[in-house]
């Protein structure tokens, strides 16, 4: 009996965040203007993350001044969750139009030759080379430049403050499928290679993308290797950890070379005050807004196929630039 | 000291307990028997406050009493030692015969809440000696460690010892012997012996009869929810009792008026029974 | 019998027989010898592992990971989980973040954090008394609405620039970091209620059989409130000492850190069914997650390996926790029915 009451509550409680979930996730409409262009169904890798947030809030604007409405979708990292929620836009017949940043674009071909059938407009951002058929238009977000950039600018400051010749530190992770993470991994180590011949790099760990976990390897790190002078990895917030844990060893991360990507708010601040090298940028908000601005056309008229590859732009900051 | 008058309680149509009365003073030990659904268990949730009777009286030491929980029966000196025992098994001997009145340290320390260990080891101890004549190895020891004798001796002396703290009072046991091997339940026996030696009345719900016989010194026989008849160990055997309990033996079949020999013990028992047949 | 001398003083019969007595001590003291062994190991492997300055640096890494594993182990010791401690420490730092920004004096944005600590465990122990809910769901749902609200507070930026808890998160005294001192202190306060106090027995006697307890008079419901809420407001120093040490408050935090936590409670042997609980053995697992975590960076064992063998830990733990608990019980019962053979 208490049992089965139990069992009652949990279904009560599971139900009611599912329902919590979709409420907040699906039904995130804004556009209240009178002449209504459409749906534009808006899903990134989860809702969690910064960059993630405010790509969203950025689509939101542009949609409410455009006439549009927005769903957004959050798969929390997960491929099969966001396919999932793409079907369901399209099995619905919710949405006029997709913009995807996909977890892993393997597993989203499914979906995306569903968007195809139906005749939805769809942006993919970063993962295809090119637009797969008339109906899709792609961000080409080359992951591998982007680290290439990260490697880049990190010789570039070996050079500047070590002669050329550094213990260097890559902390990478978390476990995302596809490119995202590893694009960036293998760029970095590609340039390094390339432009700091003479570096070695000593440990490659997982700082799981975050600043704590970062913080507590690269300590580890330094006790055992005290000549570690570069570090670079998968982003900004594990690089945050990265700079206090050279604090917390009595150093001084700007006399260090320490390159972030993603070029946060945070990220940026730390460039500017000396800590951070460089970051890398990726423009998160303006490649969202082309995207959105190609869709719009797409959704006007049909637009030619070259017209529907936007290279997006990486662009190395730093402090003197 | 424990007088029941005419007690009666009832779920619905049944009668669970069916105009019981009894009398019993200290140092005795006492049985109540009877097959399944007899009303013996619900006779005691009645006498240790579980449970509330619908009519009749109870009174202890003389006094009427009307329990509405456990904590009332134990106010009044009434124990009971269920038979799960409810210890926790992952607490050592100490800490389950103190639990709810654990030893404050002196002074200070005690006023913002430190417990003495040492002297609840100590003291428990001294009450296992005492009171049941156990003698433990180690008092560090916890409950899931202990044999089932060990473990109905902690269960045992932590009700005693609570009544050791007013004098004199009942302990009510609820299957003691059950699940317990030969030499652990002659351990018991023990125990319980010598409860009533220090003036305790000791009442004993049992379906172990060898035992009932060996400990009780009388013994009241119960079937659907009343209280047939009053057997004196002594003057009685084992058939007799189970052709009792199970109905073959009406009381009236026995000729043998039950002498009140005892010094120790007298009764006023409603043998009239009504309904009886 | 029937003549038995009752007054003769009989010596109980000591039930516990060589291999049970073999298994307790396992169980007791093979997580100190398991320690060693892990510092032995790596210290040959390694020739910085045994240096001050790395054991320090492990100890400062097991401070926020032994404050998250000793709020969950209250919380496991009176028979229930707290999954939600996580995203408690992430309120909590955003919000005292947030109060510094504002210009509010550190002890008082520290007090309004552990504050906020207690608001979050008052709320999982009402849930779960007056909802009549598992733990394990209440606190789920716990996670997921916190791990919401912080987001919505903070649009998922973290707050930097907070440099007034500095000294606690990245000071030192006598040479040693200070998140180690908060740690050792909170280890000797929870240690000292835990094993010294009417109220830590009572917990552990609610935990391990909730009936006997209330049988024996004790008020279970302040028992059920009183483990969620002292774990909220652990939780919330962690949050805090966390913010000191990285001087920014992160919305989310790495996920390995509730398991991590957890990881350490059952190497403790707190089972999880409750009643058991060393608070010196919920600090040794820390250390050991914490040392394993510090190792294997040493060895420049890929990361995953971290994430093998604390996995492997944790499901080792537990089992050669259950197991002994099993074989403690079947052992201890046959010896008896042995002993009864031996006489008849």
């Amino acid at each position: 009996m208490d049992r089965d009451k139990k069992r009652r509550a949990a279904l009560a409680v599971i139900s009611g965040t599912v329902l919590v979930s979709v409420l907040t996730g699906c039904a995130n409409s804004g556009g209240t203007t009178s002449v209504n262009k459409g749906t534009i169904g808006f899903i990134t890798l989860n809702q969690t993350q910064e960059i993630f947030i405010s790509q969203t809030k950025a689509a939101q604007q542009w949609a409410d001044k455009n006439s549009y409405k927005l769903l957004v979708g959050d798969p929390n990292n997960d491929p099969l969750t966001q396919a999932n929620i793409i079907d369901g836009w399209i099995d619905s017949k919710q949405v006029d139009a997709l913009l995807i940043g996909p977890v892993d674009e393997k597993a989203l071909l499914p979906s995306l030759d569903k968007a195809n059938t139906a005749k939805i407009p769809t942006i993919v951002s970063s993962g295809l080379d090119k637009p797969q058929n008339d109906h899709q238009g792609v961000l080409v977000v080359d992951w591998n430049l982007f680290g290439r950039n990260a490697g880049e600018a990190l010789a570039g400051c070996i050079n500047e403050r070590f002669g050329g010749t550094a213990k260097i530190v890559i902390l990478d992770g978390p476990e995302l499928p596809g490119d995202i993470v590893t694009g960036r991994i293998n760029g970095e180590l590609q340039k390094i290679k390339e432009l700091s011949p003479k570096s070695t790099v000593v440990a490659q760990q997982n700082g799981q993308g975050k600043r704590l976990p970062s913080l507590d390897i690269m300590a580890a790190l330094l006790l055992a290797n005290p000549d570690i002078t570069a570090v670079t990895g998968t982003n900004d917030d594990s690089m945050i950890g990265v700079a206090n844990a050279f604090k917390a060893a009595g150093k001084d991360p700007s006399k260090m070379c320490i390159v972030g990507l993603d070029a946060t708010e945070e990220g940026l601040a730390l460039v500017k005050s000396g800590e951070f090298y460089a970051t890398v940028d990726l423009q998160p908000i303006q490649q969202i807004l082309d995207g959105l601005k190609l869709l719009n056309d797409m959704k006007a008229g049909s637009v030619a196929a070259d017209a529907r590859r936007i290279v997006v732009d990486t662009k190395i900051v730093k402090a003197t630039s | 000291m424990l007088e029941a008058r005419e007690l009666s309680k009832s779920y619905g149509a049944v009668k669970a307990l069916d105009t019981v009365s009894f009398r019993a003073v200290g140092g005795e030990v006492i049985a109540i028997v009877g097959d399944n659904g007899a009303g013996k268990s619900t006779l005691l949730k009645v006498l240790s406050g579980a449970i509330t009777h619908d009519t009749g009286q109870l009174r202890v030491g003389g006094e009427l009493v009307d329990f509405r929980s456990p904590h009332d029966a134990e106010q009044v000196g009434i124990e009971a030692v269920y038979q799960d025992l409810a210890l926790v098994n992952t607490l050592d001997v100490g800490s389950n015969i103190f639990l709810g009145r654990e030893i404050p340290r002196k002074g200070m320390a005690g006023r913002i809440g430190l417990i003495d260990r040492r002297a609840m080891r100590r003291e428990g101890r001294e009450a296992l000696r005492d009171l049941l004549g156990v003698e433990f190895p180690t008092m560090r020891r916890t409950v899931e460690m202990l044999s089932g004798g060990q473990r109905q001796a902690v269960a045992i002396v932590r009700s005693a010892s609570r009544l050791e703290q007013r004098g004199r009072g009942v302990i009510l046991l609820d299957e003691p012997t059950a699940a317990l091997g030969v030499a652990q339940r002659q351990r018991v026996g023990m125990l319980i012996k010598r409860l009533a030696s220090k003036g305790h009345l000791v009442v004993i719900v049992s379906h172990d009869l060898p035992t009932v016989f060996e400990l009780a010194s009388r013994i009241f026989v119960m079937r659907l929810g009343r209280l047939v008849t009053e057997l004196h160990a002594n003057d009685s055997d084992l058939s007799t009792l189970v052709g009792l309990i199970t109905g073959a033996i009406e009381p009236t079949d026995i000729t043998k008026v039950v002498a009140d020999d005892d010094a120790t013990a007298s009764s006023d028992i409603n043998r009239s029974s009504r309904g009886t047949k | 019998m029937a003549t038995a001398d009752t007054t003769k003083v009989v010596e109980a019969d000591d039930a516990v027989s060589a291999p049970v007595r073999a298994l307790q001590i396992g169980r007791d003291y093979g997580i100190g010898g398991f320690f060693f062994l892990l510092l032995l190991i790596f210290s040959l492997a390694s020739p910085t592992f045994l240096s001050g300055p790395n054991l320090l640096g492990i100890l400062t890494a097991a401070s926020v990971v032994s404050l998250f594993a000793l709020a969950e182990a209250l919380v496991v010791i009176a028979g229930a989980i707290d999954l939600s401690v996580v995203p408690i420490a992430a309120l909590v730092g955003v919000i005292v973040a947030l109060s510094l920004n504002a210009g509010i004096p550190v002890w008082l944005a520290v007090l309004i954090g552990l504050g906020v600590g207690f608001l979050c465990g008052l709320l999982n122990a009402s849930v779960i008394e007056f909802m009549n809910m598992s733990s394990l769901i209440a606190t789920l749902a716990t996670l997921t609405t916190l791990t919401g609200v912080v987001l919505l507070i903070t649009n998922g930026k973290p707050i930097f620039g907070v440099t007034a808890l500095a000294p606690l998160g990245q000071g030192r005294t006598l040479g040693v970091q200070n998140p180690i001192l908060v740690m050792i202190a909170t280890y000797a306060l929870v240690g000292i209620v835990m094993s010294q106090t009417k109220f830590g027995n009572r917990l552990l006697a609610v935990g391990g059989n909730a009936e006997a307890a209330r049988r024996a008079g004790v008020r279970r419901r302040f028992y059920v409130f009183a483990p969620f809420v002292a774990c909220g407001v652990i939780s919330a120093g962690a949050g805090i000492v966390v913010l000191g040490r990285l001087g920014s408050a992160q919305p989310t935090f790495a996920n390995s850190i509730l398991f991590d936590a957890i990881t350490a409670v059952a190497l403790a042997g707190v089972l999880l069914s409750g009643g058991r609980g060393s608070i010196l053995k919920v600090l040794l697992g820390s250390l050991i997650v914490a040392t394993i975590a510090n190792g294997l960076v040493l060895l420049r064992v890929s990361s995953f390996w971290t994430y093998v063998t604390t996995g492997l830990l944790l499901a080792v733990a537990v089992w050669a926790d259950g197991a002994v608990s099993r074989a403690i019980e079947r052992t201890s019962l046959s010896t008896e029915h042995r002993k009864e053979a031996a006489r008849a």
